[in-house]
């Protein structure tokens, strides 16, 4: 119960999370204030995140008499590319945003962040040295930082237990106590809990065939990835993701234990036996009908690695307001802060980083329920991969993972290469 | 003497181009002048301006490139696709929508008893927004979803309806043709209520049966009618976009994509501005022309025109 509310709290909405919402922009300001006003844009409508915010803003606002107005401005993570390159283009940038690490080098590329390293350098007490470095990576360009992570998290795996109980199959949490909870494994108990109820044995979370992203910690178990390390030459037709997709396929097109593009199920109603994805859905899980649990998702040849998400807070260059915008973003993600937020976005603060301190600040999950999520963090985690051109690349990527793939009569052997003649062009731009 | 010949010539003036108009007239039309220039011809010169450069939305920059926006849509392998699906949207919106709206205005337009209720139903859909409409179809046409049980229960497996190919195409007419076919019944409708009842009398004394009347009284006298309804649905066929966004996102690839779609995605998915604008030009041209034709056309198919 105490790790249901505090998942329920936790609200980690990292680099991908589906849970964003559209509800208006809110501010926090001195009503006597004509100084500087910061904008800052971000995928969440969680009330609680959005008061912890709040909160920071009142107090950077208390120490800092420039700046007398700070607006949030809430939105869906697929209006992020399309809302800020609007403001850019309109003379109208926010000054800061939360950036996915999959659009990280994309924005680095164009010049569109501000390099925070001088500020947060001199910043009293931040502290630059307890920012875990290998988390750091796809923000540091050589002495440079265009933004600090405050959210990296794994997917994890949900399932209903009750489903399982009902067609008497072995669930996760039974397979992982067993050692056996790979993906193999996993699709043949999903295929038997399939037969017995009728119901998925399993739906890819905020996926519908269209975000490539979500397939992730399959393909991370497989060590399979779209792109080579630097990002220059397609490695979809690789053995490993062959291997990979070839397990997805057959749950979807042969097994029937996964829905098939366009078919609706939905986990957080009860109507699938499990799902994977970031721990911030569990506030889907609320009201829940059913009995539940998590598990790290499964393992596969390559071992136990896990997908993980990863946000950062950048300033834009395209904003009005760089030395106050950098100078908030310093104390977003100071130590301090960087600890209020972690009650709902796991750090990348080495000091933070460790179940008995993350356990201590959310007052509600013990350590030992915390220790599988710091491990996946900092030690079998694998961060999203990342791109130059990331929005067309994903495009062609989804576009033609669903034009030759994720079809019944698909021949992987041929499809996969296809699938690399349609992103290497946009790739190699 | 000045003043009266004055008045005789203003008396003897034959009716012209001029007849009607004043500045009283002009300022009605003001408003809605000001609105189209400050939003749509201002607009339509950004954007032809943009499509002649290359669009950097998050660097900010903007470097002109000549014409190779518009090569690119000559060498753009999606194009191939799109357009097609462009243009059976047009033809098959645009004639069957017009035909069959216009079958239902005759058979609306019987005096029966209880046949506003019919003429209700009909135009209900056109009252919903276009989202509404496309979510709920997506659970008659999606796996398992309604269409696929109706069909089973006579014994027909399933199709993968949104799935790409001409089965998608269809589903997609079908989908926006029965959601705007109610505006069309009403303006034809209005226009077979006004057609002359002394006419159809006359015919039926010249032994004229319903056939004749329709082909040789009513048609005639609803062609302007038509003619609207006509470039009205040629004109928001090529503006099919919501069922897409909602339905498939133009997938699987760009199968169900259209030249409107591909501009939405090219300038706010993909962030290349340039090209979604040489996309754009290339949609409106396409309108344009094809209006301007069918306003050519009018003098040889609407009755009156040509006087």
């Amino acid at each position: 119960m105490r790790r249901r509310s505090f998942l329920a709290g936790l609200g980690l909405v990292t680099s991908t999370g589906g849970l964003a919402g559209c509800s208006s922009g809110f501010s926090r300001g001195r009503p006597e204030g004509d100084g500087i006003t910061l904008r800052m844009t971000m995928w969440t409508s969680d009330p609680d995140q959005i008061a912890l915010f709040d909160e920071i803003a009142d107090d950077f606002m208390s120490q800092n008499d420039a700046v007398t107005n700070i607006e949030f401005e809430s939105l869906a993570l697929d209006q992020l590319d399309m809302v800020l390159t609007t403001g850019i283009t309109a003379d109208d940038a926010p000054d800061l945003t939360w950036l996915p690490v999959e659009s990280s080098l994309e924005y680095i590329d164009a010049d569109a962040l501000l390099d925070a390293a001088p500020t947060l350098s001199v910043t009293n007490g931040y502290d630059l040295d307890d920012l875990v470095p290998h988390l750091q990576e796809s923000w540091r360009h050589g002495d440079a930082q265009y933004g600090v992570p405050f959210s990296t998290g794994p997917f994890i795996m949900y399932f209903n237990k009750d489903l399982y109980a009902e067609a008497g199959v072995k669930s996760p949490a039974e397979l992982l106590a067993q050692g056996d909870w790979t993906w193999e494994s996993f699709r043949e108990t999903s295929s038997q809990l399939t037969d017995a109820t009728g119901v998925p044995g399993y739906v890819v979370n905020d996926f519908e065939f269209r975000n490539w992203t979500r397939l992730l910690p399959l393909m991370d178990a497989y060590d399979a990835s779209p792109w080579n390390d630097d990002a220059t030459q397609c490695t979809v037709d690789s053995p490993e993701m062959r291997e990979a997709l070839d397990l997805f396929h057959g749950m979807v097109f042969e097994d029937r234990s996964s829905p098939v593009p366009g078919q609706q199920a939905d986990f957080w109603g009860g109507q699938a036996g499990a799902t994977s994805a970031f721990l911030g859905a569990s506030t889907l899980l609320a009201d829940a009908t059913f009995d539940w649990d998590i598990v790290p998702t499964p393992s596969g040849p390559a071992g136990d690695v896990q997908a993980v998400g990863q946000s950062a807070i950048v300033a834009l260059a395209a904003g009005k307001n760089h030395d106050a915008a950098l100078e908030f973003l310093a104390f977003l993600t100071n130590r301090e802060n960087a600890a209020r937020i972690s009650k709902f976005f796991p750090p990348a603060r080495e000091s933070l980083l460790n179940a008995e301190v993350l356990a201590e600040s959310s007052g509600l999950l013990s350590a030992q329920d915390l220790e599988p999520i710091v491990t996946s963090i900092t030690t079998k985690g694998r961060i999203f991969p990342v791109a130059p051109n990331a929005a067309s690349v994903a495009n062609a990527l989804d576009s033609s993972f669903d034009e030759y793939v994720y079809r019944p009569d698909a021949d992987l052997d041929t499809s996969l290469p296809k699938v690399c003649t349609a992103i290497e062009p946009v790739l190699s731009l | 003497m000045t003043t009266e010949t004055a008045t005789s010539s203003v008396r003897r003036r034959p009716p012209g181009r001029d007849t009607g108009r004043s500045p009283f007239g002009y300022a009605l039309l003001a408003p809605q002048m000001i609105g189209f220039t400050a939003v749509g011809a201002v607009a339509i010169i950004w954007v032809i301006w943009l499509s002649f450069h290359h669009v950097n939305a998050l660097a900010g920059t903007q470097e002109f490139v000549g014409l190779d926006n518009y090569g690119r849509i000559l060498t753009d392998p999606s194009m191939i696709t799109v357009l097609p699906n462009t243009f059976f949207f047009v033809c098959v919106l645009s004639i069957a929508g017009t035909v069959a709206a216009l079958l239902l205005a005759l058979l609306l337009n019987q005096t029966l008893r209880g046949i506003t209720v019919f003429r209700s139903i009909i135009f209900i859909p056109a009252l919903v927004t276009m989202v509404a409409w496309a979510l709920v179809w997506s659970f008659i046409v999606q796996p398992e979803g309604l269409l696929d049980a109706l069909l089973g229960s006579v014994g027909i497996d399933g199709l993968p309806w949104l799935r790409g190919g001409w089965l998608t195409l269809v589903i997609f007419a079908v989908i926006q043709l029965t959601k705007n076919i109610g505006i069309n019944v009403v303006i034809l409708l209005g226009a077979l209520q006004s057609v002359p009842q002394e006419l159809l009398e006359a015919g039926r004394i010249d032994g004229a049966g319903p056939p004749r009347l329709i082909r040789s009284v009513v048609l005639p006298q609803i062609s302007p009618a038509i003619l609207m309804v006509f470039m009205l649905t040629v004109v928001g066929s090529f503006k099919v976009f919501e069922i897409i966004l909602l339905l498939t996102e133009g997938g699987p690839g760009v199968q169900s994509s259209v030249l409107s779609f591909e501009v939405y995605k090219q300038g706010f998915l993909l962030n290349d501005i340039g090209y979604a604008s040489a996309l754009a030009v290339l949609l409106f041209v396409l309108i344009l022309l094809l209006t301007a034709v069918i306003w050519q056309a009018r003098k040889r198919v609407v009755f009156h025109e040509d006087d």
